[in-house]
């Protein structure tokens, strides 16, 4: 693809702007969703798009445009948008970045530039035998399931005003197993996702993303579950997998500490910085290149990814920002700024963002609980700016006297925020990252996790 | 060119479909009482589908020229190939018998300036009505326009396309001195300007202001009047994948052999109304092609009917009903073209209640499960009913139960009708009391 942002910032239309950037992707996907019947869906997406933001007395422009070539281009310039000039003068500082020129290549074996679609396509579908294969043999509560496949590779060109020029051309790849089961009228689910900027070759036996763990992981829990029984209700100890663990700091406490949020009057104060927030074991980092999860070795905004501290051994140490936010909190950006495509300004985004693990082997975790339950894998919940949180598990199991027994199904937890953190009394030290996405107006590809942990008192109930 | 696209799948063999979609967006948004981002976008694509020895094979695309349109038909018949044999899906055949008008040139002609001007009318009037109040909230929101023009045409002769406008204002924060509930108003109109900018923040200011100093609350008691948005956001989390005619026929939903099972309180009729114009998220077509139409989904408690697309109705020896959604880089979902629920009364439902909470708004209803219905949310915003009148507000209770529980409890469906729309769906409802 030719690289059109350059000659976009050279437009005389642009030199009336205080800063003008331009963004330029180029992104060739297949999906594919198979179900138990057979394969639904084969689709081959190509997208091809350039945006422009600009700043002008206080205002973002914002304007994109699908398949550009330099003829279309020079006649948006000639569009009313270009003309118009705000009755409305707020003074808009940036924090300066720099200047960044680079070109990041992520190199695999495979992709989807340089393999077949057969042999693509056999990566879903030899899950698909497999599923097939258990769901006639010892597997067979399993109604029915989803697989969904994605591959695609993207090439993508900035430019802004001030001379950063940067490349970024990677691949990326995911793989979510949907299971139901059904057995003597009861119904469970169970989900499992693995994805990132790795090649193909990840799905491989050897490789990082290995189906066959990710089916057996899968079909267990969907045993498990069926046999579970209702959880227990009421403030219980609660000891939460790394995905649960992930769920509760990327949820309920990352998106309290992204600027613009802060700004809106979350409950996380800026007078609250460098104090304690979380117990003394909590420490929180947002890390930009895990390549399992919300990998961005530069954002869209040109900043260069670079690993944050948001909380040190309890103590609030700082925001997510992006260049606006970053001004106006006096906090260096760095990375947050994340647009799902071309089609979106940038917004404050998490990237990879966990709690750092702690030295409790699991055992160690449940061994002082009288009665309580451990939780894991989370399939869904929301957290509101208030600091009060809900999230389901797909699986629940008690815990009595040390010891792990039966499973639980629709099991939730509920709670306040900051009080849990300063709760948790141990961490444990094993360590997990999901690949996720996150909505925020537009989806990204993020990741969380962090170790088991340990809360005293939280609200159980089911969902 | 779509003819060239047809005639070059007949000359290679395949059926054709071309599904082509137009979106012209300008939006004007503020954040954090400050104006944000001004955003004018032209998003144009193609999709085709093809049908090669009945094996299916999709492909699409936002750069339209010739050369990359042959290249297309050959990704989609490549795929297609790799594909099994589903002789359920076809093409439609039958002509579009809706003349719903979707689209208004007052709408359409609304310049830039007016929607930049608008936002900022918004956000400084509802600014300056809360300081004469002495309330200071921090407000996000911002008004924006769509022209949507959405064609189909296949190589069974099919071909019909619509223009459709949409214009939404919508206002969104809370008060921090002094405190207050999250608030928030929406107004979406497609034939109208709809709700005046000082008519938006009158109603904004109002539940800012009954919204003052609220108390956290750990329970609910058993009587509570769920507001159109509350239920909107279970019944299309819950009930909407519930519906879908796929997830019944893989035994995915709660409602799988339910059909003319007593499922909801009597007074309980729930439609999908794809053809009316009274609903945003209403279309003379799906994404397939097929007309929209009414269809009565509970009728007076009983489960009469499942939605579906062509493919999935076929399997069912039924019609499609009409519910194809797609975009044209997003692949076919069965999904509700809207929500509505008649009223049962003309009354007042809270004038019933000595004691009980009206939930106006909760969070997390995303995350129920769509297989069993069960559902666990955060309320966010809500009063407490004392004596037949809205009283204080309270936030933060969790509210436990199943979709079939809701809708076996439902007392009466009354008062003000409000619509709100959920991701492509538009709920339209009264207030619902329900007594578990």
């Amino acid at each position: 693809m030719e690289d059109l942002t350059s000659f976009i910032l050279n437009q005389p239309a642009l030199k009336n702007y205080e800063f003008a950037e331009c963004r330029q992707e180029y992104t060739q996907t297949i999906s594919i969703r198979i179900t138990e019947e057979g394969v639904k869906e084969l689709f081959f997406n190509e997208d091809r798009g350039l945006s422009i933001r600009l700043l002008k007395n206080g205002l973002w422009f914002f304007k994109f445009i699908t398949n550009p070539d330099k003829k279309s281009l020079k006649k948006i310039f000639k569009n009313n948008f270009f003309q118009i000039k705000p009755a409305y003068f707020k003074k808009l500082e940036l924090y300066d970045t720099g200047v960044h020129v680079d070109k990041v290549t992520v190199k695999v074996a495979k992709s989807l530039l340089n393999t077949d679609l057969d042999e693509v396509a056999e990566i879903p579908l030899s899950v698909y035998k497999k599923l097939l294969d258990l769901k006639k043999s010892e597997a067979t509560f399993l109604k029915s399931f989803n697989i969904f496949f994605n591959s695609s590779y993207k090439e993508e060109f900035y430019s802004n005003s001030e001379g950063s020029r940067i490349i970024q051309l990677h691949p990326f790849n995911r793989l979510v197993i949907n299971l139901t089961g059904l057995d003597n009228g009861k119904r469970a689910r169970s989900s499992e996702t693995v994805g990132g900027v790795r090649g193909l070759e990840a799905f491989k036996t050897e490789g990082k993303w290995n189906p066959d763990s990710l089916i057996s992981r899968s079909i267990n829990r969907i045993k498990n579950i069926l046999t579970g029984s209702a959880p227990p209700k009421g403030v219980i100890p609660v000891v939460m997998d790394p995905s649960m663990t992930g769920t509760l700091i990327h949820e309920a406490f990352g998106h309290l500490c992204e600027a613009d949020l802060v700004a809106a009057g979350g409950v996380i104060k800026t007078q609250q910085l460098n104090k304690r927030i979380a117990n003394e074991n909590i420490t929180i980092i947002d890390d930009p290149l895990n390549i399992d999860g919300g990998w961005v070795p530069y954002d869209q905004e040109g900043v260069k990814g670079v690993r944050s501290t948001l909380v040190d051994r309890g103590v609030l140490r700082r925001f997510m920002v992006n260049r606006e936010y970053g001004k106006l909190f006096n906090q260096t950006p760095t990375g947050n700024a994340r647009a799902s495509s071309y089609r979106y300004p940038p917004i404050i985004r998490m990237r990879n963002t966990y709690l750092k693990n702690g030295d409790f082997s699991f055992e160690e975790l449940i061994e002082d609980i009288e009665k309580g339950i451990f939780v894991e894998k989370f399939i869904g919940g929301q957290a509101s700016l208030l600091g009060a949180f809900q999230f389901a598990a797909q699986i629940g199991w008690l815990i009595e006297k040390g010891e792990l027994k039966q499973p639980v199904r629709d099991v939730s937890i509920s709670g306040l925020t900051f009080e849990t953190l300063m709760n948790i009394d141990a961490v444990g030290e094993n360590f997990e990252t999901d690949i996720g996405t996150c909505g925020k107006g537009q989806w990204i590809t993020v990741g969380d996790g962090g170790p088991s942990i340990r809360v005293p008192k939280l609200t159980v109930g089911g969902i | 060119m779509i003819e060239k696209i047809l005639a070059k799948a007949s000359k290679l063999g395949v059926e054709c479909e071309v599904y082509c979609s137009k979106i012209l967006h300008t939006y004007s948004s503020f954040e954090n009482n400050k104006l944000a981002v001004f955003e004018d976008v032209l998003d144009t694509g193609i999709a085709l589908r093809v049908l090669y020895n009945k094996k299916p094979g999709y492909a699409s695309t936002c750069n339209i020229t010739p050369k990359n349109l042959d290249r297309l038909i050959k990704h989609a018949i490549k795929l297609a190939k790799l594909n099994e044999e589903n002789s359920f899906i076809k093409f439609q055949d039958k002509p579009v018998r809706n003349t719903i008008t979707l689209y208004s040139d007052r709408i359409t002609e609304l310049s830039s300036s007016k929607i930049l001007d608008d936002s900022i009318g918004l956000l400084n009037r509802t600014l300056e009505k809360s300081e004469k109040l002495n309330i200071k909230p921090v407000l996000s929101g911002g008004v924006e326009k769509f022209l949507l023009e959405i064609q189909i045409y296949n190589t069974s002769g099919f071909e019909s396309k619509y223009k459709k406008t949409i214009l939404r204002k919508m206002i969104y924060g809370k008060s921090h001195t002094p405190p207050s509930l999250e608030c928030q108003v929406e107004d979406y109109s497609i034939l109208s300007e709809g709700k005046s900018i000082d008519e938006i923040s009158d109603e904004f200011v109002y539940k800012l202001k009954i919204g003052l100093k609220p108390t956290r609350k750990k329970t609910l008691n058993n009587k509570l009047i769920l507001s159109p948005s509350a239920l909107g956001e279970l019944l299309y989390h819950t009930f909407g994948q519930a519906i879908n005619g796929e997830n019944m026929a893989r035994g995915r939903s709660f409602l799988s052999d339910k059909i003319g099972v007593q499922i909801a309180s009597e007074k309980v009729s729930l439609i999908d109304w794809g053809n009316s114009n009274n609903f945003v998220s209403a279309r003379p077509f799906d994404g397939e092609g097929t007309s929209t139409r009414k269809n009565i989904l509970i009728d007076h408690g009983v489960l009469k009917q499942a939605i579906y697309d062509i493919e999935w109705g076929a399997r069912a020896g039924l019609e499609s009903t009409g519910n194809a959604h797609r975009g044209y880089h997003t692949p076919l979902n069965i999904n509700l073209n809207t929500i509505s629920i008649p009223s049962t009364t003309t009354g007042n439902l809270i004038e019933d209640i000595s004691k009980g909470y009206y939930i106006e708004t909760i969070t997390g209803a995303h995350t129920s499960n769509s297989v069993t219905g069960d559902f666990g949310v955060v309320v966010i915003g809500g009063y407490s009913i004392i004596d037949g009148e809205i009283s204080k507000p309270i936030y933060g209770p969790l509210f436990s139960s199943s979709c079939l529980n809701v809708l076996n409890s439902i007392v009466d469906v009354a008062g003000p009708e409000e619509q709100v729309t959920i991701n492509q769906t538009t709920v339209k409802l009264s207030p619902v009391m329900i007594e578990f």
